[in-house]
């Protein structure tokens, strides 16, 4: 027998010479048994705490949208309360509206002046008047259908200065116009933007008639008042808060039908 | 499902268990890393069991995923010293593998003769002749070219033969078996 017919003799034995103690292949089932068992445990929990992870997360993102929600409701509500509400007080702000006077019975005029305002308004120059405005003119948004022309002016006071030194308060005009029928609208800045703004101030109340219209919008940061003033139209004055913490004093009026009015006056403060 | 997995996977460990086992024996030549090296590489399996592709060759899925196993165990001490001083220290202490693995006399030679391989020539010769395996199959497993395995299995065949010589010298064999 040579040396590579006897290793090969020796290696063919060697499977049996070594012997894994009986027991030890039950003892190891059982250890993997266990070990199975564990990690299953384990993964199970694992993707329990996945689940929990994800449940927690849309629960949070649930209760996020129900405060934003709430949120924007109370927002829309503060407005729509005091609209629907009927009641005899309407807040915005410092401002308090009390509609206790009785149902207006004014006469109000014809707005005769409108031709010779358009007249002086012909070389307007609004880029100007911005620049010399110390709010931000509001400018309708919309394409309106209005059949009406629009001629728009600026008067500037005190009158006594120069138009093109002065810096500071402004009233802006528009004029929708065509034949008989005519749109005023006056923006300016209030001149108790601040106390109205600021709940810490005196309270500001002012006595509307109790026939006039809150209109509802869904912006909080603007308070509308319709007033019909019979044959000579409809008016609105609306207090309506910028971004620069202003308020801005807006009346339109006109003798166009009420519903064409207010999307006027909607336009003006939809930017 | 689980049933299933479970129930074909203790019949893969029953029919393959004992001939792993003592792959990894060879390799390592100590018994509770052995047993340990082989657990590992079946919890492998069980976690692979989606991804088996082939499942009427989990003899040679096993027997790759025991040489990664022990691979890495290697690696993983890299201190490969470390694990020649535990397994020098088995061999001398040979009364405490006894619950474990029993090794017949004949078969304890050989062992000591591996012992002396490296460890890729200790595997490639394991596989090869012990174990069976061919040269392809040998390939596959170690993930090697065939042609790496044959070289490899020869240079270990040439060292155990030496070593085996060496060993035959010491214990005075007649000279017709040195021969």
């Amino acid at each position: 027998m040579n040396c590579r017919q006897s290793l090969d003799y020796k290696l063919n034995g060697l499977e049996d010479e070594i012997i894994w103690v009986n027991e030890r292949k039950t003892i190891v089932e059982d250890r993997l048994r266990e070990k199975i068992a564990e990690n299953s445990k384990k993964k199970r929990t694992a993707i329990n705490w996945e689940w929990l992870k994800v449940s927690i997360s849309l629960v949070s993102v649930g209760l996020l949208c129900f405060v934003l929600i709430g949120n924007i409701s109370t927002k829309k509500n503060d407005f729509q309360e005091i609209y629907q509400a009927g009641s005899l007080y309407y807040k915005w702000y410092n401002l308090e509206l009390k509609p206790i006077l009785p149902p207006v019975n004014e006469k109000w005029g014809q707005f005769e002046s409108f031709p010779i305002m358009i007249k002086s308004y012909k070389n307007f120059d609004l880029v100007e008047s911005q620049k010399r405005a110390s709010y931000k003119i509001m400018r309708p948004t919309i394409d309106t259908n209005i059949p009406l022309e629009l001629s728009r002016g600026v008067v500037v006071y005190p009158t006594s200065l120069p138009a093109k030194k002065f810096k500071g308060p402004i009233t802006y005009w528009d004029i929708w116009h065509s034949g008989d029928k005519w749109v005023y609208a006056k923006q300016s800045l209030a001149e108790n933007s601040k106390q109205l703004l600021n709940e810490k101030e005196k309270k500001i109340t002012v006595e509307i008639h109790s026939n006039a219209k809150v209109i509802p919008f869904k912006d909080k940061n603007t308070i509308a008042i319709l007033m019909d003033l019979g044959e000579y139209g409809k008016r609105i004055n609306m207090y309506v808060k910028n971004k620069k913490d202003q308020v801005i004093n807006f009346e339109i009026r006109g003798n166009i039908n009420e519903e064409e009015l207010i999307k006027l006056a909607r336009s003006y403060n939809e930017e | 499902m689980g049933a299933i997995k479970d129930q074909q996977f203790f019949k893969w460990y029953e029919d393959y268990s004992l001939s792993i086992f003592k792959y990894i024996y060879a390799i390592v030549q100590e018994p509770q890393t052995a047993e340990d090296l082989m657990q590992e590489t079946f919890l492998k399996l069980y976690e692979k069991y989606g991804s088996i592709n082939d499942i009427h060759n989990v003899k040679n899925y096993l027997f790759r995923s025991a040489h990664n196993t022990t691979m890495d165990f290697f690696r993983k001490e890299s201190k490969i010293k470390k694990l020649l001083n535990v397994i020098k220290k088995e061999v001398d202490s040979y009364s405490s593998t006894e619950k474990i693995v029993e090794i017949k006399e004949e078969g304890r030679m050989i062992l000591k003769a591996l012992k002396q391989l490296k460890p890729s020539q200790r595997e490639v010769f394991v596989l090869r002749k012990i174990k069976g395996f061919s040269i392809k199959e040998t390939a596959e497993i170690l993930d090697w070219s065939e042609a790496k395995v044959k070289t490899t299995l020869h240079r270990a065949t040439n060292n155990l033969e030496k070593f085996l010589l060496m060993e035959d010298e010491t214990i005075e064999l007649p000279s017709i078996v040195r021969l």
